[in-house]
C-alpha cells in the first residue's frame, strides 16, 4: 500500500508539473487509482475530515466563484480602472501604482485570475491611448494580484486550504497577514518608483486622451451592481464574524452566493456553467491523492525528515518557520502552489503530533494553533502565495497575463517575466522573513 | 446536383504580398465576402474575409464597453489602420479552411454550411487549384429554382431612409 500510494502521488505530481496532461485529468485519475487500489476507501475519501476531501474548501471556492461571476457582469472593475487612470491625470507611473492597488485589493477579496482577466484589457486600452509599452504594467498587475491575494483568507486558494486545515478564521488572516502585505506592498512600490518613476513619460496631448474617456459607460447594470456590492460587503462582514458565530467560512460564502443568485435575476444555468469546475475537480482529486499518502505514512516520513532538519521545539519553531517560508516560496515558483500546500498541510499537522508528543489524530485546535506553531502556518501562506511571483508559470494569474499580452501583440518572454518577477519574489519573501522574525520572535506579538 | 453546376466563378483573388489597404479595397465592394489568396498557378493558399480585416483593426482587448468609453473613435480607428498598414495577405489569411470539390453534391455543401456556420466555401480541384465558390446565396437560389411555388419577383426592397 505504501509504495502504491507513493507512486501514484509522485507520478501525479510529475505529470502536473510537466503540464503534458491537464492537471484536473491527472488529479481525478490519480484519485480513482487511490480508490481502486483501496489505499483509501471511498467512505474515507468522502467523509473522513483528516484523509478525505475538504468540503469546506470546495464549497468556499464554488460560492466565491458564483459571487465573482455575477459581479463581473456589472463592469465595476473596468469603471474603477478608467476612473483611476483619470484620477492619475494620465501620468504613467501614477496609473501603474493605482492599477497595482486595484489589482491587489481586488485579488484580496476576489479571485486573482478574475481580477487580472478584468483589468488586463483596460490596461492594454490605456497603454494604447498613451502609446506606451503595456508589458511593465501587465507584469506589475500579475505580481500585485499574487501579493494582494496573500492578504486574506479568501484571496488565494492556498490560504483557504491552510485556514480550513488549521482552523483559522478570516480575522486571523487580517490580523496576521494583511499588515505584512501592506508593508511588502509599500516597499515594492517604493522600489518600483525608483525603477519606473523617471522612465515612464508621455506627451501632454496623450494624457488628455485619458481625460476624455467615459468611465460611466462601463457600468452595464447599475441595479445588479448595487445588489452585488451589498451582498459582497455583507459576505465580507460575515467572514469577519464567522469565528464569533461559529460558522465555517464556506457557510458564509454559500449564504452570500445563494442570496446573490436569488436576487440578481441571473440565469443559474449560465452562472453555474461559469464556475471553474476543472479547478474544483482538481482540488477533489488532489485531496484524495494526498489522503492516500497520509494514510500509508509517507507524510509521516516527510515530517520526520523535516523535524530532523529544523529541530522544532514545543515552544520555539523559528528555524521551521524560516525554512517553511523559503522552501514554500521556491517550490511555488516552479510548481503549482495548490498541490504543494495540499501536501504541506498534513505534514505540518503530523509535525504538531510529534513535537507535542500526541498520539495520531489527537491534536486539538489548541495544539494546531499553538503560539509557537502559528508563525509556521503564516510562513507557509506567505511563501506559497508570494513564491508564485518567481516565474511566469508560478501562478495562474501570471499565465493569464502572459497569454493575454501575447494575444494583443506584446509577447512577454520567460526571461522578461523573470527580470521583474524573481527580484520581486525575493524582496517580498525576504520582507516576510523579517516580518515573521520581528513580530513573532523579537516582539513576541502573537 | 454537383456544386460545379452552380458555383460562382467570378472571385476576388489576391497574391500573398497584397497589402492591407488593397485587400480592404478589394473586399469593401458589397458583393464579395472574401478574397482568395492564390499562387501563380491559382493554387489556394489562404482566405481573407471581411471579418479577418476587421479583427486586425480591432485590438484583441477591445470590447463593446471599452469602445463606448472612447470619445474620439475616428482618431482611434485611424491609428489602428496606421498600425496594420504594413501587414499583407500572408500575415492575415486563414490557412486552415473547409472546401468542396466540384463533384460534391449541393446537399453536402448545404449541410456543411448549416452545420459549421460558413458563409462561403471554396471549390478546389484535386491539386488544390481554386475553381469557384459556393455561397449560402447559391444554395438558396438553387432552392428557388427547384421549387415552382416560389417567385423570384416576389422580393421587394423597402428604402427605410424614405420613411
Amino acid at each position: 500500500m505504501f509504495w502504491t500510494a507513493t507512486i501514484i502521488f509522485l507520478v501525479a505530481y510529475a505529470l502536473i508539473i510537466s503540464e503534458k496532461i491537464h492537471k484536473t485529468k491527472v488529479a481525478l485519475f490519480g484519485a480513482a487509482l487511490v480508490l481502486m487500489t483501496k489505499v483509501l476507501l471511498q467512505h474515507e475519501a468522502f467523509n473522513d475530515i483528516d484523509l478525505g476531501v475538504d468540503w469546506n474548501v470546495i464549497f468556499l471556492l464554488i460560492s466565491m466563484m458564483i459571487i465573482i461571476n455575477i459581479m463581473t457582469k456589472t463592469g465595476v472593475f473596468q469603471y474603477v480602472a478608467i476612473k483611476c487612470a483619470k484620477l492619475a491625470k494620465g501620468e504613467p507611473f501614477r496609473i501603474m501604482l493605482l492599477f497595482a492597488i486595484i489589482t491587489a485589493v481586488g485579488s484580496a477579496f476576489l479571485d486573482n485570475v478574475t481580477t487580472v482577466l478584468l483589468l488586463v484589457p483596460v490596461t492594454l486600452f490605456i497603454a494604447d491611448q498613451l502609446e506606451i509599452n503595456p508589458i511593465p504594467y501587465l507584469i506589475t498587475e500579475a505580481l500585485a494580484s499574487n501579493i494582494g491575494g496573500t492578504a486574506t483568507l479568501i484571496g488565494d486558494p492556498p490560504n483557504i486550504m491552510i485556514a480550513s486545515k488549521a482552523g483559522l478564521n478570516f480575522m486571523d488572516f487580517i490580523v496576521h497577514l494583511t499588515p505584512a502585505i501592506i508593508i511588502i506592498f509599500l516597499f515594492w512600490m517604493l522600489a518600483w518608483k525608483v525603477i519606473f518613476g523617471k522612465r515612464l513619460h508621455v506627451r501632454d496631448e496623450l494624457k488628455k486622451r485619458i481625460m476624455t474617456l467615459q468611465e460611466r459607460e462601463q457600468i452595464k447594470d447599475p441595479m445588479l451592481l448595487k445588489k452585488s456590492l451589498i451582498v459582497l460587503i455583507l459576505t465580507i462582514l460575515g467572514f469577519m464574524l464567522h469565528g464569533f458565530f461559529h460558522y465555517e467560512p464556506a457557510t458564509v460564502a454559500l449564504m452570500g452566493a445563494t442570496t446573490l443568485l436569488l436576487i440578481s435575476g441571473e440565469d443559474p444555468h449560465s452562472i453555474l456553467a461559469e464556475v471553474e469546475w476543472p479547478t474544483i475537480f482538481f482540488f477533489i482529486g488532489l485531496f484524495i491523492i494526498i489522503g492516500g499518502i497520509v494514510k500509508v505514512g509517507l507524510v509521516e516520513d516527510m515530517s520526520r525528515a523535516m523535524i530532523a532538519v529544523t529541530n522544532p521545539q514545543p515552544e520555539n519553531m523559528t528555524m521551521l518557520a524560516m525554512v517553511m517560508l523559503w522552501f514554500s516560496a521556491v517550490c511555488s515558483a516552479v510548481v503549482d502552489n495548490i498541490p504543494f500546500v495540499a501536501t504541506m498541510n498534513p505534514l505540518l499537522i503530523d509535525m504538531v503530533h510529534k513535537v507535542y508528543g500526541l498520539a495520531p489524530g489527537m491534536a486539538t485546535v489548541e495544539h494546531i494553533q499553538h503560539q509557537a506553531m502559528m508563525p509556521v502556518w503564516w510562513a507557509l501562506a506567505l511563501g506559497a502565495c508570494l513564491g508564485g511571483n518567481g516565474s511566469p508559470i508560478g501562478a495562474s494569474a501570471n499565465v493569464i497575463v502572459v497569454g493575454l499580452s501575447e494575444k494583443a501583440g506584446h509577447k512577454i518572454t520567460f526571461v522578461q517575466f523573470l527580470k521583474y518577477g524573481l527580484p520581486v519574489m525575493l524582496l517580498t519573501v525576504f520582507l516576510s522573513m523579517i516580518y515573521i522574525y520581528v513580530r513573532y520572535y523579537l516582539l513576541k506579538w502573537y | 446536383m454537383d456544386v460545379s453546376k452552380c458555383m460562382w466563378t467570378k472571385l476576388v483573388l489576391a497574391k500573398p504580398d497584397c497589402d492591407y489597404k488593397s485587400l480592404l479595397c478589394k473586399i469593401a465592394d458589397p458583393t464579395p465576402r472574401q478574397a482568395y489568396i492564390v499562387d501563380e498557378n491559382y493554387k489556394l493558399l489562404g482566405i481573407v474575409s471581411a471579418m479577418d480585416l476587421l479583427k486586425e483593426i480591432i485590438p484583441s482587448y477591445m470590447n463593446a464597453d471599452l469602445a463606448r468609453s472612447l470619445t474620439d473613435e475616428a482618431d482611434f480607428l485611424q491609428k489602428q489602420v496606421e498600425k496594420v498598414k504594413d501587414k499583407c495577405a500572408r500575415d492575415i489569411m486563414v490557412t486552415k479552411f473547409a472546401y468542396l470539390h466540384p463533384y460534391h453534391q449541393l446537399l453536402e455543401a448545404d449541410a456543411l454550411i448549416a452545420e459549421r456556420g460558413f458563409n462561403t466555401l471554396p471549390v478546389l480541384d484535386e491539386q488544390g487549384k481554386l475553381l469557384g465558390e459556393i455561397t449560402r446565396r447559391n444554395i438558396l437560389l438553387q432552392l428557388v429554382d427547384s421549387c415552382t411555388a416560389f417567385n423570384l419577383n416576389d422580393k421587394e426592397l423597402v428604402d427605410l431612409s424614405l420613411l
